[in-house]
């Protein structure tokens, strides 16, 4: 079961700011290359890294460099070649936080053409 | 061990002649120019903050075994090593680092020093930096394979990761970024700055 909302999943083309930082877990969106468009409070608050600063930077390489490896960008590439990408895993977060459990669902959005990184501390 | 495609020194070095010969007219002295006023720049940023930080005594400080010993607890208890070996492992394997940073500190403290005190720094930056994703990989793909990485490599990892924090703060964004692009894919980003280097020198 995705922690995910069905609701946003469906109108991710019109998820603006409001909206992205209304959800209870991590919403980063990205471009094709990993490249911040929006970053959420949620994830925000959980890397201890402001939105600011996030945006315009490359997610895997940069702003979370614990996901640079074939288990997280890896799977994000091989779907953004395939053109199609839902993979949900879960992961461990240890770069400047405390080891933070986390479940982690990427996703691209064929009808805007999309990805997001969906991010939620595990339970 | 020698992995069977790898190439012998002469082999690189002719691969290089050909991938260079490949670039042809595109690496101009332009280009060298502009790399070498870059590099200057944030050379002179990184040597201005460690100036104005009042290095080495900064260094010393940052570094020090009394600043860290509350954070080693705090990362064991975090993490849940709670038997005395595991945290004794743990503060033993950070107060290497420690001391290692505290004696470049001690023995390059003259201003003629700097440039060379810098380079200790990258490399301490590059160690951590390196060490840190060796924990990373072995805590995710542990659990990846069904296989949960020990509290003490948990704690480790963390900890590691607080002294890449503290030496972020020393280096700017700047450099970080530099830096951090190059640990992305080291291995194919020293391939091609030999070969910029290559195709930059003179005939």
């Amino acid at each position: 079961m995705s922690f995910v909302s069905f609701d946003l999943l469906d109108n991710l083309g019109d998820a603006d700011r409001p909206v992205a930082d209304a959800q209870e877990y991590g919403v980063v969106k990205v471009d094709d290359a990993g490249v911040i468009l929006m970053y959420n409070k949620y994830e925000s608050e959980l890397a201890g890294i402001d939105s600011r600063f996030a945006e315009g930077r490359n997610f895997f390489t940069q702003v979370a460099p614990c996901t640079n490896n074939r288990l997280f960008f890896g799977r994000f590439k091989d779907g953004i070649a395939k053109g199609a990408l839902d993979a949900q895993f879960k992961y461990t977060f240890t770069y400047k936080m405390r080891p933070t459990p986390v479940d982690v669902r990427l996703y691209r959005d064929g009808g805007s053409a999309t990805n997001w990184v969906f991010v939620k501390k595990a339970a | 061990m020698v992995l069977s495609s790898e190439p012998s020194t002469e082999g690189l070095k002719a691969l290089y002649e050909r991938l260079v010969q490949t670039l042809g007219d595109s690496s101009d002295g332009r280009d060298r120019t502009a790399v070498d006023e870059a590099l200057a720049r944030v050379q002179g940023c990184l040597d201005a903050t460690l100036r104005q930080g009042g290095l080495p005594r900064d260094l010393r400080e940052r570094f020090s075994f009394s600043v860290w010993l509350p954070r080693i607890l705090q990362a064991a208890d975090d993490a849940g090593v709670d038997d005395e070996p595991g945290r004794s492992n743990l503060a033993r394997s950070l107060g290497e680092r420690l001391i290692k940073l505290h004696t470049l500190a001690d023995l390059m403290g003259e201003e003629e020093d700097l440039p060379d005190l810098r380079d200790h720094l990258v490399f301490a930056y590059v160690e951590a930096k390196s060490e840190w994703q060796q924990l990373n990989g072995i805590v995710n793909y542990g659990m990846a394979r069904g296989r949960a990485p020990s509290a003490e490599t948990l704690a480790r990892a963390v900890l590691v990761s607080t002294i890449i924090a503290d030496l972020d703060d020393l280096f700017g964004t700047e450099n970080i970024d530099v830096l951090t692009d190059y640990l992305f894919a080291p291995l194919p980003n020293a391939h091609e700055l030999t070969l910029r280097r290559h195709a930059f020198s003179p005939a």
